[in-house]
């Protein structure tokens, strides 16, 4: 949703808070009907209520309290976000990308070359750069369905599926040939070189001590703290102490040279005395800072951006779109490039941060682009709720284990849950009836997710 | 007298909305009663409860004396009462026969075995619709498809449909919304003679020349009151109007003798095809010029969506010039178009000319979202866009409940004033509206001819396409008539009549058919 | 969004809160021990190694009174995380499965050098010999490795008996040491029954390649070789398909591939089988009577940890003196009065 601020009021604050709540509400109630469903089924499945306490402690303990559980939990969200977000760029702009899984291995083995290839570069150049390859091998495999559908009006479903067959046997075949760690008796590439790993948690102190990376650290927040100043200057109460254009802009790149700074001289020694992400954390990687800034990204191009505006429209109403005056071919070509892009990113980050080898090996990815799908669903495509929706899965597929060790129920019972909340989100109406909500006319128009079926 | 049906103290609350309060209704024996009111007046929510789609709060309903609930659809139709709905609920792939039996097996088969089998005994049914469509007039052939009948001829099977269930009291929902005005004309003939053979028929339009057409009695709702009833023999348009709007109405437009300038709009010999590789327009020559409204009549679907397509680009012609202001725009891309000084009022302003799940500021800059002040780069500057919508919900009088409130929540009064808005704010040349006014109230079409010809009076050239007579009488300073994709004659709109145009729309020229 | 669901919402969570605060706090451990087995991607019902290791976790948890649990690893990025699991609830003994899990093996026996880990089919040796060695802290790792030349051998032993060319070949995977293991014993073993046998065999630089193992099976074949040993995963696999397309003999490795490549089962005359079960097993002895050693167990013909699979179609094709040489020459390896000519 976009939202276009007038001056903020104490009163607007209160319509934002409640509009928020009143977005979450839908998908908590269907959370929890999902749980207390699932909760009927293991009492039936196993016989006793218990089974469905046990296993629901051994979840929540899993996926939050136990040693590394919170970790664990974020380390399968980091993914999540990134392939999720592809997911929902593509609904915006009205496009099903099916191919997120297939983008992803693509993005994965593209990270994992480039990030062999150099062995002497500083972190510096070559981080952004197999970030950035990754994002251009996913967005090439995304973009070839959309100019197929943009060109022929081939369905994008069709060809993003196809899309991903042919990703697992390329990836396949360079994994087990052209990159292939001849040394391993796995079936891996080679490892990357330690200039394009995503940095674990808990070294980031010792990588902090090279000044270089420091360096790196300190352009990168004081880039995030322009973008922020800027988004600051331009909320009412401060712009009004900020009344010409020039002050507005040497208030923003004051705080972007301020944060920069400090943050160089100061990140190493305060990391290395005080630095919550112990060893406890040790799987955890900079990749999560990475996803939380996709998501704000998303969120400001699609909102924010002619270019959003008009992929918005055309997913909205092609027509409309058609008689604005917008190019709905490249449109659709760049929705998918950049859907592509974000789920190549994904690969990337399992490749670079979380791959034992550092490296790709053979079976790699487990459906994280098909269970994106249902994130991206029960976020309801909007690029803020995929944080929470993702954590949400990553949370149940880590605690699931804990919960099948200590209550001998099934892993599968979590599939089943979220295919339950999904089922909830997906069919509003369920919901209504079970809470006797009487459907308001208006919101019977919902905003169509997938226009991309049946056109 | 008794009452074929007969409705007291109807209240329905929505949250926020009294939508029908304390509403009376009744609907003789024979009659043809007409419902007038603006949309959000309350009739389509009364329709809905004597139908069974809703369940009033309060208050009572009587069919033939005799109190009764209404449960369902379902319910009504085993009580007599059809409804043809202002979309028609057909399966366009199947044929009159299969649509109007669809749905007909329950009756049969809770009672007899062997009833599942009786249904599917097509020619039974074919016989009897076309007994039905015999005895009121209907011309319905039982065995064409649906998908390739017009739109009137659906219409029609729908009528059958509502016959063939043994409806007693039939309710049209605005049926003219979608039918030519010669089309219209065939209704009306159809409603009267289902009515002498006693049929109780409910007509729902908000065009005040139908209610004086067709219908014994009109009974007019505003604000969810039934404010009265009157007899239309004593009534006159400029009375059933302020009944309905609540305040005088001025039903005719005063407008300055047009003072035309250069031309602003050539085509020469235009040639559109449409997807099937069909010419629709064929042929096509015409001018429009600064400060002057040129007029199409006709029929609808004679060309005139296709002709209005190629003018904006959203439709590549085969052959022919179109030049706007000198610039050769026959294959320019609707952008390059609006950038040479077009606005564009289209027909669907659903399909083209709004985004219903996009609040009232963006469709406000649906055209200029990229331009400045409202972007700068790629970003856009949402108080501009504010600013914007805030000025245009106040110059135009839309009615909203603030600039974020989603289009598609609106009236259709108020959406196409969202478009008129859009389109008029700016500096225009060329004025392109098509059907402006269809299936809105009194109170919105006058708003939007007034706007129409303040455009023209700025200096602005307008083409104005619609199929309403009434409409490009009232507002045309040229009338060129369509008809199957040629336009016959341009006349003067001073000098002419409803009956030489009507002849012309009909596709006879000089008394011979082309 | 009505009052109403955010009462529902509300009532929900207060019984989840009650719920989890009177659940039953997860039954103190009781002296009982615990063994945990993480499979690699195939899972736990994959009629290989997972399987054969849960088997011999299981019969041995059951013999020494453990608790035995296991946990399928969805991804090879998951095997950190999901020894963690095992190690976080305080297991005494973890066994991870196969080759892949090598490194999250040993980094987590460095973190948790309280649990006994064994792993299967894998040894931590420096990549090339004057290497240093990375793994030379784990203290705390036994590595289940199997004397692939003796169960070669056996194999050997089969295939010239059965042989009637006098020609008996090995369609193999990468050249690595448990695969030239197999093959030397193999043709040793092929020598032992039928001292003019003639051997071929080729190293396919691939363990995914079928197509090739046929092209090179295809090969042997009009070379006159008429028994086949398959050395290689998937590759060796298609070698057998070339074989049985042919009617002709072949046999199978690792496990009894007339369960797990039921495609071949008609032409398999047995597997040289590594007895995954009996492995885990021993490793897990060692562990509850406290002589559990870092560094390699051995499976070999002695303890049981390999030896041909059962002959099942073939039975009765195989001719007594054919069987009798096999039981020879196994009690002659484990006494130690033969060897398989393998030297490392």
């Amino acid at each position: 949703m976009s939202s276009t601020t007038t001056t903020p009021t104490r009163t607007h604050y209160r319509a934002v808070i409640l509009k928020m709540l009143d977005a979450l509400s839908m998908p908590l109630v269907a959370i929890l009907f999902a749980f207390a469903l699932g909760a009927v089924i293991i009492t039936i499945t196993s016989g006793s209520l218990s089974a469905a306490l046990v296993a629901y402690v051994g979840l929540i303990e899993g996926a939050f309290i136990k040693t590394r559980g919170m970790s664990e939990s974020l380390v399968a969200a980091i993914p999540y976000v990134f392939a999720s977000l592809a997911v929902a760029f593509g609904f915006k702009a009205g496009l099903f990308n099916v191919g997120v899984e297939g983008q992803f291995y693509i993005g994965a083995v593209t990270a994992a070359a480039v990030g062999a290839a150099f062995s002497d570069l500083p972190a510096i150049i070559h981080l952004p750069l197999v970030i950035a390859a990754a994002a251009l091998g996913g967005a090439v495999w995304g973009a070839i369905p959309g100019f197929l559908k943009a060109k022929t009006g081939a369905h994008e479903v069709i060809n993003t599926i196809m899309m991903n067959y042919v990703a697992y046997r390329l990836v396949e075949y360079l994994v087990s040939n052209v990159l292939r760690d001849r040394v391993s008796s796995a079936v891996q590439t080679i490892r990357v070189a330690p200039s394009a790993e995503l940095w674990s948690m808990a070294s980031v102190p010792d990588r902090l001590a090279d000044p270089l990376n420091a360096l790196f650290v300190a352009l990168l927040i004081a880039l995030a703290a322009f973008f922020f100043a800027r988004t600051l200057a331009k909320t009412a109460r401060i712009s009004a102490s900020l009344n010409t254009p020039r002050s507005a802009r040497l208030f923003t790149v004051g705080i972007a040279l301020a944060s920069g700074v400090l943050s160089f001289l100061l990140l190493p020694p305060l990391t290395r005395a005080l630095w919550i992400w112990t060893d406890k954390f040790d799987r955890l990687h900079i990749g999560l800072f990475l996803a939380l800034a996709a998501a704000v990204f998303m969120y400001w191009l699609l909102n924010k951006t002619t270019i959003g505006f008009e992929l918005r429209t055309v997913g909205a109403n092609p027509s409309a779109a058609q008689y604005a005056g917008i190019n709905i071919g490249r449109s659709i070509v760049l929705a998918m490039s950049v859907s592509g892009a974000l789920a190549g990113i994904a690969g990337a980050t399992e490749v670079l941060g979380v791959s034992t080898c550092r490296c790709l090996p053979l079976f790699f990815s487990a459906g994280y682009g098909f269970d994106s799908i249902a994130i991206a669903l029960l976020a309801r495509g909007d690029a803020l709720g995929i944080l929470p929706a993702s954590f949400l899965f990553g949370a149940l597929r880590n605690g699931a284990d804990l919960m099948e060790l200590r209550s001998g129920v099934s892993k599968h019972v979590i599939s089943l849950i979220q295919a339950l909340v999904l089922l909830f989100v997906a069919a509003p109406a369920i919901v209504r009836y079970l809470t006797r909500q009487k459907v308001k006319p208006a919101e019977v128009a919902e905003a169509p997710l997938t226009r991309g079926w049946g056109r | 007298m008794t009452f074929a049906l007969e409705a007291n103290g109807i209240t329905k609350k929505f949250p926020g909305v009294l939508a029908n309060d304390n509403v009376q209704f009744d609907l003789q024996r024979g009659e043809i009663h007409g419902l007038l009111g603006e949309n959000g007046a309350g009739k389509t929510t009364l329709m809905n409860i004597l139908y069974g789609l809703y369940q009033p709060d309060a208050g009572e309903i009587f069919l033939n004396a005799q109190s009764t609930q209404i449960t369902s659809p379902h319910d009504a139709i085993a009580q007599g009462i059809g409804m043809v709905h202002q979309h028609f609920m057909l399966v366009p792939p199947l044929t009159v026969t299969e649509n109007i039996i669809l749905g007909q097996e329950s009756l049969y088969s809770s009672t007899k075995f062997l009833g599942r089998l009786a249904v599917l005994d097509r020619k039974s049914a074919a016989a009897r619709i076309r007994e039905l469509s015999h005895q009121y007039g209907l011309d319905i052939d039982p065995d064409a498809t649906v998908k390739d009948l017009p739109v009137g001829a659906q219409q029609r099977v729908e009528i059958v449909k509502a016959l063939y269930r043994d409806a007693d009291i039939l309710i049209l929902d605005e049926p003219t919304a979608v039918l030519t005005p010669q089309e219209a004309d065939d209704l009306f003939g159809i409603m009267k003679s289902m009515a002498q053979q006693g049929h109780s028929l409910i007509f729902i339009t908000h065009k005040l020349r139908e209610m004086f057409a067709v219908t014994d009695r009109v009974s007019v709702m505003r604000n969810g009151k039934m404010v009265g009833t009157v007899a239309p023999k004593e009534a006159t348009s400029e009375m059933l109007a302020e009944m309905m709007v609540g305040r005088k109405v001025i039903l005719q437009i005063d407008k300055s003798a047009a003072h035309p300038g250069g031309t602003i709009l050539q085509v020469e010999n235009l040639r559109v095809e449409d997807d099937r590789r069909t010419a629709m327009v064929d042929e096509v020559s015409f001018h429009v010029r600064a400060g002057e409204i040129l007029g199409i009549a006709g029929v609808q679907g004679n060309g005139q969506r296709e002709l209005v397509e190629a003018l904006t680009g959203l439709r590549a012609p085969v052959a022919g010039k179109v030049s706007v202001l000198e610039h050769d725009v026959t294959h320019k891309p609707p952008r390059a178009v609006i950038e040479y000084g077009v606005a564009h009022v289209p027909e669907d302003r659903h399909k083209h000319g709004l985004v219903l799940t996009f609040p009232v500021a963006d469709n406000l800059v649906l055209c200029t979202y990229y331009q400045s002040p409202f972007a700068r780069g790629i970003e856009i500057d949402a108080a501009q866009v504010e600013r914007e919508a805030e000025k245009l919900v106040n110059e135009f009088d839309i009615r909203t409940p603030s600039t974020r409130t989603l289009v598609g929540s609106l009236s259709g009064g108020n959406q196409q004033k969202v478009i008129v808005a859009r389109e008029l704010d700016r500096p225009v040349k060329l004025l392109i509206v098509n059907q402006p006014t269809r299936g809105l109230d009194v109170g919105s079409i006058e708003f939007i001819h007034r706007r129409i010809v303040e455009a023209r009076e700025r200096g602005t050239a307008v083409l104005l396409v619609s199929a309403e007579l009434d409409e490009i009488l009232s507002l045309a300073d040229r009338i060129a008539v369509m008809y199957k994709g040629r336009i016959l004659e341009t006349l003067d709109a001073k000098a002419a009549t409803r009956e030489q145009l009507g002849l012309l729309m009909a596709g006879v020229v000089g008394g011979k058919h082309v | 969004m009505s009052k109403r669901i955010w009462l529902i919402v509300a009532l929900l969570v207060v019984v989840a809160l009650v719920i989890g605060a009177c659940a039953p706090a997860p039954a103190p451990a009781a002296a009982k021990k615990k063994v945990g087995l993480v499979t690699d991607v195939g899972g736990v019902n994959d009629k290989s190694f997972n399987q054969s290791a849960w088997d011999g976790t299981q019969k041995a948890a059951k013999e020494f009174g453990w608790d035995a649990k296991f946990i399928e690893s969805k991804q090879p990025t998951d095997y950190e995380k999901n020894i963690d699991q095992f190690a976080t609830e305080k297991y005494d003994a973890i066994v991870t499965v196969g080759f892949l899990m090598g490194d999250a093996t040993a980094a987590k026996a460095k973190q948790y050098p309280g649990i006994k880990f064994g792993i299967v089919d894998y040894g931590y040796f420096p990549a090339k010999a004057g290497d240093p060695d990375p793994y030379v802290e784990l203290k705390n790792v036994t590595s289940l490795l199997f004397q692939e030349d003796e169960v070669g051998f056996l194999a050997g032993v089969v295939a010239g008996g059965l042989s009637k060319s006098g020609t008996v070949c090995s369609v193999s995977g990468m050249e690595i040491p448990p695969v030239v293991r197999f093959v030397v014993g193999y043709q040793n073993g092929a020598k032992y029954i039928k001292p003019a046998v003639k051997t071929l065999n080729t190293y396919i630089p691939s363990f995914t390649d079928p197509a090739k193992g046929k092209e090179v099976g295809q090969s042997m074949l009009s070379q006159g070789c008429d028994v086949v040993f398959g050395v290689g995963g998937n590759t060796g696999n298609g070698g057998l398909l070339a074989f049985k397309e042919k009617g002709l003999p072949a046999i199978g490795v690792d496990v009894d591939q007339y369960n797990t490549y039921p495609e071949v089962k008609d032409a398999l005359a047995t597997s040289a089988q590594k007895n995954v079960d009996t492995a885990v097993y021993l490793f897990l002895k060692t562990v509850s009577d406290g002589s559990v050693k870092a560094g390699i167990l051995t499976a070999n013909l002695k303890n049981g940890g390999i030896g041909l699979a059962p002959y099942h179609d073939w039975d009765a094709k195989v001719p007594a003196d054919v069987k009798a040489k096999v039981k020879e020459a196994t009690d002659a390896l484990i006494s130690g009065k033969l060897t398989t000519g393998y030297k490392p």
